[in-house]
């Protein structure tokens, strides 16, 4: 299927909504877990062009709150990647930590905020296993997205966490 | 006629049912190794069921190509024989002896059709062995003809030198029970000999069930059990693994980079006729099977690779030579 034949993406805002409500009906337990590690923590998600800012407005009891923004220049933890890094990791074209060090995937904020952030996305995952709805919702994206799968990497050069932390001036250079 | 296994109305443990028809292409020309299993994992009637499609090929040019197709049970288009799925489907025809296998992949650029004729005697294994929490059979068909065409990319590969194994396991148990297995195929072209290895085991390889070693050569066959077979890990295979599907290995990062053997010798003898078997792993692949009933992960690794050996049989000794795939799972 050619790229202008797949349906239009996603929205990211009602992506983000539709995976967290189909795990709250399909598995309650990791939608409490989810809930606890997030906490009444604000953060934004960007993907592509697209940013969204999201909390549970009550962390015991609410639901997830999602809204589009117009940018990320709010001083709120972030994580951000790009719809074709997405599809290679579905694809499992790109291991995770090679996308972090390329800086294809990135997450700013507190170490706690980016230590949460990193367990919401697990939680995510692993229910995705046993949650069918939640499958149907990632294979959608894939569909719509996966035009991108044929984009062509250079093969990237070796990179350790020296590096990352080198090019996010976080040490000085060896 | 060995047929898929689903569980009866009367079965006490239906989530914990499993069912696969497996398939192993070696094809001397081009060197390609692959393999295309077509599986159903819990109860057919549970919405957490899975039915899952997994095509890999290995390539020396290419690298691994292929991918893992993971849909509800109910996706599946199911006969006695048969499991079809989107992207991979795999049939039995018991009437004519052989398997169909059909892989149409385009966002990967693979596409395989093939038929493979019944080139040994099955063996069946019905009694159920003791796997994890539950138990395991199997029957197998060591040796096929193939005919058919594989495509990567633009490149198009006649199958018409390339032999074939197949496999069909079911039984009951869940992903992430302490048990994984052991085994291994190996296909010589020249000698049409294939051999086939297998145990269960615990994931850590504490305990380990009796060996079986199967060795087919021109329509006869010889089988090795128990202290009659030695099979020993060597060495560290450093490469980067292809890891399927992309989302658990986001998951398992920490299974990453797995310690698996560069190499692994296979030894059996009974007094009348012994075989040895180097085998040098050229790439692997890491499967990870979820549990869809609850939390629970199990790794499958694929090694393929070439061998050289000798068999002793019928009075003459033989040197062996050719591609394999060895299968460790934990």
């Amino acid at each position: 299927m050619s790229i202008e034949a797949r349906a239009l993406p996603i929205p990211l805002e009602d992506y983000v909504r539709g995976l967290v409500d189909r795990l709250a009906a399909g598995e309650p337990a990791s939608y409490r877990r989810l809930r606890a590690v997030v906490g009444a923590r604000r953060a934004r998600l960007r993907l592509d062009d697209e940013v969204v800012e999201l909390c549970f407005h009550d962390p015991v009891a609410g639901s997830l709150h999602v809204r589009a923004c117009s940018d990320a220049s709010a001083d709120l933890p972030i994580g951000t990647t790009d719809s074709a890094t997405v599809v290679e990791l579905m694809r499992g074209t790109i291991e995770l930590r090679d996308a972090i060090l390329e800086g294809l995937v990135d997450a700013r904020g507190s170490v706690d905020d980016v230590v949460a952030i990193a367990i919401a996305i697990e939680i995510l995952i692993d229910a995705a296993a046993r949650v069918p709805a939640m499958l149907e919702l990632a294979r959608e994206f894939h569909e719509r997205h996966g035009g991108h799968a044929a984009r062509p990497r250079a093969p990237a050069a070796p990179r350790t966490e020296l590096d990352l932390l080198t090019r996010l001036d976080l040490i000085d250079p060896l | 006629m060995d047929t898929l296994r689903p569980p009866g109305p009367l079965d006490t443990r239906p989530e914990a049912y499993r069912d696969w028809l497996h398939f192993n292409l070696f094809d001397p020309a081009s060197q390609v190794v692959g393999l295309v299993n077509a599986s159903l994992h819990g109860a057919p009637n549970d919405p957490r069921a899975r039915a899952i499609g997994t095509a890999l090929l290995h390539h020396p040019a290419h690298g691994w190509i292929g991918n893992m197709e993971v849909r509800e049970f109910g996706f599946a288009r199911l006969s006695e024989t048969s499991i079809g799925l989107e992207s991979v489907a795999l049939a039995v025809d018991p009437a004519a002896d052989r398997l169909c296998v059909s892989v149409q992949m385009p966002d990967e650029r693979v596409s395989l059709t093939c038929t493979a004729l019944r080139a040994s005697t099955p063996v069946h294994i019905e009694q159920q062995l003791p796997f994890g929490s539950g138990w395991i059979s199997w029957s197998l068909l060591p040796r096929l003809r193939v005919e058919g065409d594989l495509a990567i990319g633009e490149r198009r590969i006649d199958l018409a030198a390339a032999t074939g194994y197949h496999d069909h396991n079911w039984g009951r148990w869940f992903w992430g029970d302490d048990a994984g297995w052991d085994w291994g195929t190996f296909t010589d072209c020249d000698e049409a000999t294939t051999v086939v290895f297998s145990r269960a085991a615990d994931r850590d390889r504490r305990h380990t069930s009796p060996s079986l070693v199967t060795v087919e050569r021109r329509g006869k066959r010889r089988s090795f059990m128990g202290p009659s077979v030695r099979f020993t890990w060597e060495g560290a295979f450093r490469e980067p693994l292809r890891r399927l599907p992309g989302s658990l290995a986001a998951l398992h990062a920490d299974r990453a980079e797995p310690r698996l053997p560069s190499s692994v010798r296979l030894e059996a003898m009974d007094g009348q006729s012994n075989l040895w078997l180097d085998f040098s792993v050229r790439a692997a692949a890491q499967l990870i099977a979820a549990e869809p009933t609850r939390p629970g992960t199990s790794f499958v690794h694929e090694l393929i690779g070439s061998f050289r050996g000798e068999y002793f049989g019928d009075g003459s000794t033989r040197p062996i030579a050719g591609v394999g795939v060895v299968e460790y799972v934990d």
